[in-house]
């Protein structure tokens, strides 16, 4: 992509962001496999 | 080991805008191996790279340095007008590949046309074109892909049928993040299926051709039986 004459560098935040944790997807790691909540703990009734 | 500092020796101090920058960029669409989850990947230099909705860039040359690196090609990219990301679309290597918006952040280069960048959210998908030029209102396997993930790309409503695929707001369901799903620019391209009907008469004027053409014939073979008699 050809995006002509550079002009300047800089630095900015996102504040649009609502807060959302940054994930970066790789491939073929096996880390990244959809969660699965844990089983919860049976009750015990007395 | 030190990192390289970021600023070109020689350049004046860096720009600190208090918002984003807005730009537009094709990814490709993909979707993992069993289905549950979506992303994009990139075009030319990030195409062996899978992103979510929000990603931090990395250099596939050298790990050493921070995106972007004014001598090297890395960090992500995007335009600063609408017009030239749907000039880009038009290439035929670009056809399948969606048009987003994106908010560009983090440490940037910023040129005449567009930025590099290294830190992206995507907002929305402005559009997604089927190869028959229609617009692309479902995604379906493209035949090509990456290990664990397969390209998907962009098919009409008449292209789909018969094939698997997934609506733009199931694609989007299934990514890491919310991104809207605007009104696709291709529905605004050219006329739709324009000689289909009549405008006068609401009759194809391929079916009013053939009538003609029967009726000449008929004619024809009429004059034909009286020059016999």
């Amino acid at each position: 992509m050809r995006l002509g004459k550079e002009q300047a560098v800089g630095y900015v935040e996102d504040t649009e962001a609502d807060g959302l944790p940054a994930q970066e997807l790789t491939i073929g790691n096996p880390d990244e496999m959809p969660l699965v909540p844990a089983p919860e703990p049976p009750l015990t009734v007395s | 080991m030190a990192r390289l500092p970021f600023w070109p020796a020689g350049t004046a101090k860096g720009e600190r805008p208090d918002r984003p920058f807005t730009g537009y960029k094709l990814a490709h669409a993909v979707v993992s191996a069993d289905g549950a989850r979506t992303g994009f990947a990139g075009l030319t230099l990030g195409a062996t790279r899978v992103y979510g909705v929000t990603g931090d860039a990395c250099c596939v040359w050298n790990h050493r340095h921070a995106p972007p690196r004014r001598w090297c090609g890395c960090g992500f990219y995007c335009l600063h007008a609408l017009a030239d990301a749907r000039s880009l679309a038009c290439a035929t290597e670009n056809r399948s590949a969606l048009l987003l918006e994106v908010a560009a952040s983090g440490r940037y280069i910023r040129y005449e046309r567009g930025l590099r960048y290294s830190r992206q959210r995507i907002r929305a998908i402005l559009d997604a074109q089927c190869g028959c030029g229609r617009p692309g209102a479902a995604l379906a396997d493209a035949g090509s892909g990456l290990i664990g993930w397969r390209h998907l790309t962009p098919v009409c409503d008449t292209c789909v049928r018969g094939r698997p695929a997934l609506i733009l707001r199931d694609f989007t369901s299934r990514l890491d993040g919310p991104v809207r799903v605007e009104p696709l620019l291709s529905s605004a391209t050219l006329p739709s299926d324009p000689l289909s009907t009549d405008e006068s008469t609401g009759e194809s004027p391929i079916a009013v051709l053939t009538a003609e053409i029967a009726l000449l014939h008929a004619r024809l073979d009429d004059l034909q039986s009286r020059l016999d008699g």
